[in-house]
């Protein structure tokens, strides 16, 4: 019996999509990564270079994807990376999404969107009314923009742009843009994932309105499997406990969520 | 329910788990949670004078029984380590400092740093495998030993342990040294030092190419050190390496441990396998008819 599943296994690139002008996806095949969960994630080993932690962006039978902001040495490789080329893949882990709600509203910045276009997918498939908010600074570093114009092109599905110039959608910023979808609607579930920031402020303002919600955090995350501890929050360890984290761990950890975090020595330092 | 808590040299725990160096062993508030789910206390991880950000990712890789790691040492450093731990909520929880360094003054700043923080004792690094000059190297010479123990245990009212690498031909030479230098405790074993190759890529999956073994596939190796020192030591000796279940822990304990750490079970395990630990090993007692751990310490020794 083969008992090391926490081992790279090599798989070829088989497509490269560019994104939005700062993100690629990077399409493979692997049948544990196929019935991963939205949210969850895997760690992606760019051969002689790094391994690093990276959500699913796309979860389907036959082949998966990860979407990629180049921003270090790992990353770096993988955006110059060609189909055909080998990566290390291994997981999926942690906990995904907790699928909830009857109207629920996702909201998205920057490559933290991600994660979320599998989860929208999953959610409408339900038949919940879902609203997706997709922020970024500009127009071209929006993401997802023609898969998620398609996703959301029914009739349970609403898509709302936000950029910090309003060169596509509303201008301003993604929790602005969920205050005032909630004036509209009756949302009763929101999913963030982004800039830590932003996060936290979609936090508070779900928590204040009284509405459920979960997010999904980052950390430097070194093993991906509950041993090294280097992704502490509180006292929760995020790789297992999460990346996402419900309603009742994000008020537990409210006094580190968007001002602490610890540097690769685990030193704490401010966000 | 057999009482289970036991002293190792002063440290006094309830149950004789602790979670073992390198794991976690970062946050204060998880050493709460790691206490609250069953150990007897938390050893850190290995703390030196500077920040470390430790090496490059792969740092760690599963292989048959048990995991390789290159984490390279990474650690805030005694400085900020200390400051966290002084201002951590960490009354009734045991917590271990443990240490490494190259020279004895290196050592006695990083032990000064935290002589006012919840640190109950120090548990002295001289076997990690995969850092140079600090680790193995260092523990595998008894001169080298005996040298930096008793440097440091001067230095402290606090109880030192010494751990020890399995990986030299006489481990009760290099303990003996610790022990004749004042260590009131020897944590056996490290991990041993291996490598992993991808066969796709041709080239080690650890980026520092090599790694330290832990999980169940050494655990005969530490049962047989513990065995070799509890016959020729006075001092305690806390077991480590592969105690997943309780019956583990009873192997240790039967070899000659005072206590056990645990650390790689928690892969696959969350943290209530320490209480699951300490309940297996009450039961087993009580069902044998000891009525204190000690009962059963050392006690295949008997031929």
């Amino acid at each position: 019996m083969l008992t090391n599943v926490n081992r790279p296994r090599m798989r070829e690139i088989l497509s490269i999509q560019t994104e939005s002008s700062i993100m690629k996806t990077f399409e493979f095949a692997d049948d544990d990564c196929s019935s991963a969960k939205a949210g969850q994630f895997i760690m992606l080993w760019i051969p002689g270079v790094d391994e690093f932690p990276l959500s699913l962006s796309n979860i389907k039978s036959g082949s998966v994807s990860v979407t990629v902001r180049p921003w270090a040495a790992g990353s770096n490789l993988l955006y110059k990376m060609i189909a055909g080329d080998l990566i290390g893949v291994r997981g999926p882990y942690g906990q995904g999404f907790q699928p909830k709600g009857r109207s629920v509203a996702l909201v998205g910045g920057g490559t933290g969107i991600a994660p979320l276009i599998p989860l929208a997918e999953s959610l409408l498939s339900e038949d919940r009314e879902v609203s997706l908010v997709l922020a970024a600074k500009n127009r071209s570093e929006l993401p997802f923009l023609e898969r998620a114009t398609n996703l959301m092109d029914i009739e349970n599905g609403e898509l709302i742009l936000t950029t910090d110039d309003g060169s596509i959608g509303i201008k301003g910023q993604a929790p602005d843009a969920l205050r005032k979808l909630m004036g509209e609607k009756e949302i009763d579930m929101v999913y963030v994932c982004g800039p830590e920031i932003m996060m936290q402020k979609v936090v508070q303002l779900s928590i204040a309105k009284g509405v459920d919600v979960q997010a999904s955090l980052e950390r430097i995350m070194k093993c991906g499997i509950g041993l090294c501890g280097s992704c502490c929050v509180g006292d929760l360890v995020l790789c297992r406990d999460g990346p996402v984290l419900n309603s009742e761990e994000l008020v537990e950890i409210g006094d580190e969520l968007g001002f602490l975090t610890r540097d690769k020595s685990g030193r704490i330092s401010s966000i | 329910m057999v009482d289970i808590s036991v002293a190792i040299s002063s440290l006094k725990i309830e149950n004789p788990t602790l979670l073992a160096s390198g794991i976690l062993g970062i946050s204060p508030k998880t050493f709460r949670r790691i206490k609250k789910s069953g150990a007897g206390g938390v050893v850190t991880k290995s703390i030196g004078l500077k920040p470390n950000d430790g090496y490059t990712a792969p740092t760690l890789v599963e292989v048959e029984g048990g995991y390789l790691n290159a984490m390279g040492l990474p650690n805030p450093g005694c400085e900020a380590f200390s400051k966290e731990l002084r201002t951590a909520d960490l009354l009734d929880v045991p917590v271990v400092v443990s240490l490494f360094g190259n020279s004895p003054e290196e050592l006695s700043k990083i032990m000064d740093s935290f002589e006012d923080t919840p640190c109950q004792a120090f548990e002295l690094n001289l076997s990690c495998p995969h850092v140079n000059n600090v680790g193995v190297e260092v523990g595998s010479d008894p001169s080298s030993v005996y040298e930096l123990t008793s440097s440091i245990k001067q230095k402290t009212k606090k109880p030192l342990f010494v751990k020890v690498t399995p990986t030299v031909p006489d481990i009760v030479e290099i303990a003996r040294a610790a022990a004749d230098a004042g260590a009131d405790g020897i944590t056996a074993v490290n991990t041993l030092k291996g490598m992993v190759i991808d066969i796709e890529v041709a080239r080690p999956i650890l980026h520092n190419r090599f790694g330290g073994l832990s999980g169940p596939a050494i655990k005969p190796v530490a049962i047989r050190c513990v065995y070799e020192l509890y016959n020729s030591l006075d001092i305690p000796i806390i077991g480590c390496g592969g105690v997943t279940t309780w019956e583990d822990a009873i192997e240790f304990f039967m070899a000659g441990a005072a206590a056990v750490q645990v650390g790689t079970a928690l892969a696959s395990r969350d943290m209530s396998l320490f209480k699951d630990i300490g309940d297996g090993i009450s039961k087993y007692l009580e069902k044998k008819g000891y009525d204190e751990l000690k009962g059963i310490v050392g006690i295949a020794h008997k031929r």
